[in-house]
């Protein structure tokens, strides 16, 4: 306990190096919003107030809890491992008594929580102030449920994504081009609902909706809490889809780490 | 002049061989340069099939507009856009010294030294996608979409000043990867007509940030009639980039090479 504390206090540390980083974040981040409304008021000015099972307000308020989830889940364990193994110094956490995993996992709480008050927490008064005529409040509770579930699915992919530096070496591009396709099917450009059905489907088979879009459809109550009509529909199936996505992407992860750990030869770049 | 272009062409040349030394590396990014700019276009495809899409303006005009769009940010985050990421390298390293030696043109040093190689395919992707509405429009001729590139040149000076303006920023603030942020988010405002937006924004980003000289401007010329916005926001631009490189110089005098 003593060490994990230990960690998390240096992640803390080296997450407020650059301050003004997050100060900045907090003004650009209403801009864009003000940017969206413009481009979507006049859409739904023409479309007479409605865009499939979307209001002007459903909708902004989709992308403003869009904006803090995809905060609180960020991940840079692909990025930290791709540094890691290029040049080389992966081989330190072999000789560490804590796991390469087990720091980062304890690195992401820390910088997350760090991000819950510098930047979310700050974020969410700005929003309600400024866009209150459009925000809907919503279910907070199970969208919280929801959104840890989602902390740890994004943990696992990025893990995944991470172990091909153990192949490829320099995946820089490989990672963005995978951050491309996990925003295009979690909802963060648009919600998923939106999309032609064809993509939909193609969607509903991969575990990236459930990072973004499904903890959204919790906050806005397009699910019902209660279980009188059985586990369909429900907040509850969606947590249950999460916790298989978990589960599925654990053994993945546990894979694909144990022939990486087969791979890595430590010599770097 | 000749001089600055002849060292323009040795710099890219030279950056180009060197990023081809490692080629599949840098298709693979080519290409994911190229995904960066499909949201742009998805988001056009999703409003217009799931609405009736925006007053006066039909699909393809707006993907000629998206696309005009594109190919501009393209040659301009090639040419110069690099001066973003450059300033952050060289405040945060302390490097910024090794131009400093150099017997030209400070500013034309650093923007040719940032060359950027993987938005140029940003710039044909772009090309691409104006082809390809501009052959789906009715009555529109490739005279109409040369006089669209035309006037989109007032764009490029009004990028190449928010470059400057945002290089300035970072020697300011040492190290930040918001301006990228601030870009986006002021990008997708130049996606679309300014004839949607109300009268208050379409002035403001029409005369005062002339953001819609890259592509909203251009394309509304030529298909809806001439704007006489056109000609105030062309003596906008003309202050901004005096500005910005008035305080540029200015900025780079605080420059203490102590890295960040």
């Amino acid at each position: 306990m003593k060490d994990s504390l230990g960690f998390i206090k240096i992640s803390l540390k080296r997450s407020f190096a650059y301050r003004a980083e997050n100060w900045l974040s907090m003004i650009i981040a209403p801009f864009t919003f003000f940017i969206l409304l413009l481009v979507w008021s006049s859409v739904f000015a023409y479309s007479d107030g409605n865009v499939k099972n979307y209001s002007l307000n459903s909708l902004i308020t989709y992308f403003l809890i869009m904006s803090l989830t995809t905060r609180f889940i960020y991940d840079g364990t692909a990025k930290g491992l791709e540094k890691e193994v290029k040049y080389g110094t992966f081989l330190t956490h072999l000789l560490k008594p804590k796991s390469f995993v087990y720091t980062s996992i304890l690195n992401k709480i820390a910088n997350r929580s760090l991000a819950i008050l510098i930047e979310i927490l700050p974020l969410i008064f700005i929003f309600i102030f400024l866009f209150k005529k459009y925000f809907i409040f919503g279910n907070f509770f199970f969208y919280a449920i929801s959104l840890l579930f989602a902390f740890i699915l994004s943990f696992l992919i990025h893990l995944i994504i991470g172990t091909i530096a153990f192949w490829f070496i320099d995946i820089r591009t490989i990672i963005y081009i995978f951050g491309f396709i996990i925003n295009l099917a979690s909802g963060v450009f648009i919600p998923i609902d939106l999309f032609p059905a064809v993509l939909q489907k193609v969607f509903n088979y991969l575990p990236f909706k459930y990072l973004v879009f499904e903890p959204i459809n919790v906050y806005l109550n397009k699910y019902s809490t209660t279980l009188t009509n059985g586990l369909t529909n429900t907040v509850y199936q969606i947590f249950l889809n999460q916790i298989i996505w978990i589960f599925i992407l654990l053994v993945i992860a546990k894979i694909f780490w144990s022939i990486s750990m087969k791979r890595f030869s430590g010599v770097g770049t | 002049m000749t001089n600055i272009i002849s060292l323009w062409l040795h710099s890219a040349k030279t950056l180009i061989s060197q990023r081809m030394s490692y080629r599949i590396e840098y298709f693979i990014s080519l290409f994911s340069m190229l995904l960066s700019e499909l949201v742009g276009f998805i988001i056009l495809f999703v409003i217009y099939s799931s609405s009736k899409g925006f007053p006066g303006w039909s699909f393809y005009e707006i993907l000629l507009l998206q696309g005009v769009f594109v190919t501009v940010k393209g040659f301009c985050y090639a040419l110069f856009g690099g001066v973003i990421w450059n300033s952050n390298v060289v405040i945060r390293e302390g490097t910024f010294d090794f131009l400093l030696l150099k017997p030209r043109n400070l500013l034309a040093t650093f923007v040719i030294s940032s060359f950027d190689t993987e938005d140029i395919s940003k710039f044909f992707g772009g090309l691409f996608i104006t082809a390809y509405a501009a052959l789906k429009i009715p009555n529109i001729t490739i005279f109409a979409v040369l006089q669209i590139f035309f006037y989109s040149i007032i764009g490029i000076l009004f990028l190449f000043s928010v470059f400057i303006f945002l290089s300035v920023f970072i020697f300011k603030v040492t190290q930040t990867d918001q301006v990228y942020s601030f870009l986006n988010s002021l990008f997708i405002l130049g996606n679309y007509p300014s004839t949607i937006f109300s009268k208050s924004i379409s002035t403001t980003f029409t005369s005062i940030l002339p953001l819609f000289l890259i592509a909203a401007i251009p394309v509304q010329n030529v298909l809806k009639g001439f704007q006489t916005q056109t000609i105030i926001s062309l003596f906008s631009v003309l202050i901004l980039v005096t500005i910005s490189i008035k305080l540029w110089y200015k900025t780079v005098t605080t420059y203490v090479s102590a890295g960040g």
